[in-house]
């Protein structure tokens, strides 16, 4: 016997080794959920959830969420402090990339996710199409009666084209120019209203000797881009939650290739700059006054601010992003709203949630001055106290006042269900286009061609 | 490595050799050259360390000297501030991660080790096959099946979803084995039967002596691997304060981006990541001759 015990515990150790971790201990019970559309009723089963924030009142029914936006923690006091029927239990999150890892983690493992959860507009569809149904159509919680509270952009950014409505929307990111006063007087150069006007300045400022650009083109902004052809009124990005198994693409219309056009001819005579975003050089470039301006989503002050007084004398304005002409519409990059997903314990009481957090003056408030969010609440936009707002870091500048008129302006953009898939080919074939200089039509020929056989492979039937 | 180098060119010089021995000079611009392509991040990391969050992008010295204002003292001042102070905590579990797995690695390879050496048993072949099959698959490609496993058992999101798995190291198994194979001479181990050691007392008085160097190298290896563990703990886990300072460090600067929290903390990222490896390098110098011990262990025994 004593002999053989060690064997064994060889055998054993041995025996875990092969077969994976789970192996060695007895199967669990497969979690319930999954399926399309599952609404859930049990009151209890977040009550032993780990929050971040401290939970202000005990023994209440709590609900999850999962978001970034900044200084939420504020917003979900403020949650508590006026709820007593439901308290708000939150995981923070760093951003949106590793928020829809994390989800879609979970939606694999059909457990581990939240009740509520913040997602960009352009990552809804991939939640809710086909099979994959994981947003909880609000409408059957009265959502409607809160409609009329919101920006049209911004509540169409949540219906996802359908009639059912999968979220409520927060924060938009109306596009606008943001650029350096100091630079474009100390060069005696006009400030760009039109893209004509902005061309004929970024080669002026090269002339009077300006060693930077007056701006960037990105080939993988992704939304930004998106946002350029928009004024085109051009969408290449067709698809509504109502008929989930169709998407359209359509990179081939003369608006889209006349603005690729547009920024290829820049870039080859060297008036722009081909930097890709969110890389430590474009970082750097923004705030040591390498551009000029910076034509992009409102939310980028707040990061401009952030490591502001980088560049000594440096001063910053905003105003409206250039037109091509008087019937270019007002267009956007970015924003995200709440949805309640089919992993809610108690779904009733999640989009009550969602519903009521930010549907709140103080809420709005801390959003819009610690969150530096631009919101998609009409009330918030039309307040007196926030158009007059004046912002001491663009020298007064009563800077809501251009954002919010861009922000009504605002239709709203559709977005494919394999969004990330379909950014990750344009921005190669934008590449080829602006920074590589080949012919703009062919290349989105071959785009168009790539994603629509994408499409197919997948089970979409492209119209 | 440096002074045995020196050595052989001083014997060479002794023996009469031409004066000037030119045959080193490639091999020191070859050592120079790596010295310097290995030390030029470290360097970078120290001086960034140093900065202020605009400094780091427009400071006077450029990417690769100091910026005039020295801010270090005050960056790891709000490291101790920032979230609480969640910094020191990420550290914290980083040790808890690194030592309780590394040691739980190590008993599981060491054992392990021993019985696929010292055993014959019905499918040895096979099993020790498959735990170096195993060392084929990168650990991150088993993240989301764990996660999956780990949900069954309600265990994501707690310090076990981490430690559970990293308790499993098939390079240590293998290096175990051949060790145990090659040092434990099976005749040793018969005496200790005939004088009526039983199996334990044999593992444990007879054999785990002669195994220590390799168990240290085992053991350091495990460590190692669990410090730098970083997909794993991003998928399981999602309250920060279990973090290691891997993914915490990674979620600040995810934070830093634009369009994300909007909280420019560069700054902590950059002086964080340094504190962060400072016990990792004490490490390395103190306990070296393991190291080189270890990485030849087996090497050179028949």
């Amino acid at each position: 016997m004593n002999k053989k015990l060690p064997k064994m515990l060889a055998l054993i150790a041995a025996g875990c080794m092969t077969m994976s971790v789970g192996a060695c201990s007895s199967p669990g019970a497969p979690s319930a959920s999954g399926g399309s559309q599952t609404v859930s009723n049990d009151a209890s089963a977040n009550d032993n959830a780990k929050c971040q924030n401290t939970v202000k009142k005990d023994g209440v029914e709590k609900v999850t969420i999962w978001a970034w936006y900044p200084a939420f923690d504020k917003i979900v006091d403020n949650f508590n402090d006026t709820h007593d029927d439901v308290q708000l239990c939150w995981t923070k999150m760093p951003d949106g990339m590793t928020t829809y890892q994390k989800f879609s983690t979970a939606i694999k493992a059909k457990s581990g996710g939240p009740d509520i959860i913040q997602l960009g507009y352009d990552a809804m569809p991939q939640y809710v199409s086909g099979v994959e149904q994981h947003l909880i159509d609000l409408k059957q919680f009265g959502v409607e009666k809160i409609k009329s509270d919101y920006t049209e952009g911004g509540w169409n950014s949540v219906t996802l084209g359908s009639d059912a409505v999968y979220g409520v929307p927060v924060d938009a990111g109306p596009f606008v120019m943001m650029y350096r006063k100091d630079i474009f007087d100390k060069y005696d150069v006009k400030v760009p209203t039109t893209w004509a006007e902005y061309e004929q300045a970024g080669k002026e400022l090269r002339e009077k000797g300006f060693e930077g650009h007056i701006g960037n083109f990105e080939a993988n902004g992704t939304g930004w881009n998106l946002a350029l052809f928009a004024q085109k009124t051009d969408d290449v990005y067709s698809y509504s939650a109502s008929n989930p198994e169709q998407v359209s693409i359509n990179f081939e219309s003369e608006g889209v290739k006349s603005v690729l056009e547009y920024w290829q001819r820049l870039a080859k005579e060297d008036v722009v700059a081909t930097d890709d975003s969110f890389t430590a050089e474009w970082y750097k470039k923004i705030v040591d006054g390498s551009y000029a301006s910076y034509v992009s989503a409102s939310w980028v002050t707040g990061y401009i601010k952030g490591v502001s007084g980088a560049e000594e004398g440096s001063v910053w304005q905003v105003t409206k992003a250039p037109v091509w002409d008087d019937s270019t519409p007002a267009v956007n990059y970015g924003g995200s709203g709440i949805a309640v997903t089919d992993q809610a314990k108690h779904t009733e009481k999640a989009a009550q949630v969602a519903m009521e957090l930010f549907q709140d003056d103080k809420a709005q408030e801390i959003a819009v001055t610690d969150s530096g969010l631009f919101p998609t609440w009409v009330k918030k936009l039309d307040s007196d106290a926030f158009k007059n707002y004046e912002d001491e870091f663009f020298n007064n500048q009563k800077v809501n006042a251009v954002l919010a008129e861009t922000a009504q302006g605002y239709q709203g953009y559709e977005y494919l269900p394999f969004q990330t898939y379909a950014f990750d080919e344009q921005t190669k074939a934008f590449t080829k286009a602006v920074k590589d200089g080949e012919d703009v039509s062919s290349t989105m020929t071959a785009l168009d061609k790539t994603l629509s056989d994408y499409a197919t492979q997948q089970g979409f039937t492209v119209k | 490595m440096a002074r045995s180098t020196t050595r052989s060119s001083k014997q060479s010089r002794n023996t009469g050799a031409p004066i000037g021995g030119g045959h080193h000079i490639p091999s020191y611009v070859l050592l120079a050259i790596c010295v310097v392509y290995f030390l030029f991040p470290v360097w970078w990391l120290v001086v960034a360390a140093t900065k202020t969050n605009s400094g780091l992008f427009v400071g006077s010295g450029g990417p690769m000297w100091f910026d005039k204002t020295f801010n270090l003292w005050e960056n790891i001042k709000e490291l101790s501030t920032y979230e609480g102070g969640i910094y020191w905590r990420w550290l914290f579990n980083s040790f808890l991660y690194a030592f309780v797995g590394g040691f739980g690695a190590t008993a599981v390879s060491v054992m392990a080790g021993y019985g696929f050496a010292k055993f014959k048993f019905k499918g040895r072949k096979t099993y020790f096959n498959i735990v170096l099959g195993s060392l084929m698959i990168p650990t991150t490609a088993l993240a989301i099946p764990t996660f999956m496993l780990m949900s069954q058992f309600g265990m994501n999101d707690t310090v076990w979803a981490v430690l559970l798995p990293s308790l499993l190291s098939p390079f240590g198994v293998y290096l175990m084995r051949v060790y145990c194979m090659d040092s434990l001479p099976d005749e040793m181990l018969e005496a200790a039967r005939v004088d009526g050691a039983g199996e334990l007392r044999t593992f444990f008085q007879v054999s785990l002596p002669i195994m220590t160097p390799a168990i240290t190298t085992v053991f350091l290896l495990s460590v190692v691997a669990c410090w730098n563990n970083f997909f794993l703990p991003s998928v399981v886990l999602s309250n920060t304060k279990l973090f290691p300072i891997t993914v915490g460090l990674t979620q600040w600067q995810q934070r830093s981006n634009m369009g994300a929290g909007a909280e420019q903390i560069w700054n902590l990222v950059t002086s964080g990541a340094f504190v962060s490896v400072i016990p990792l390098v004490i490490a390395f110098l103190f306990l070296q001759r393991y190291w080189v011990g270890g990485l030849t262990a087996g090497s050179v025994k028949a």
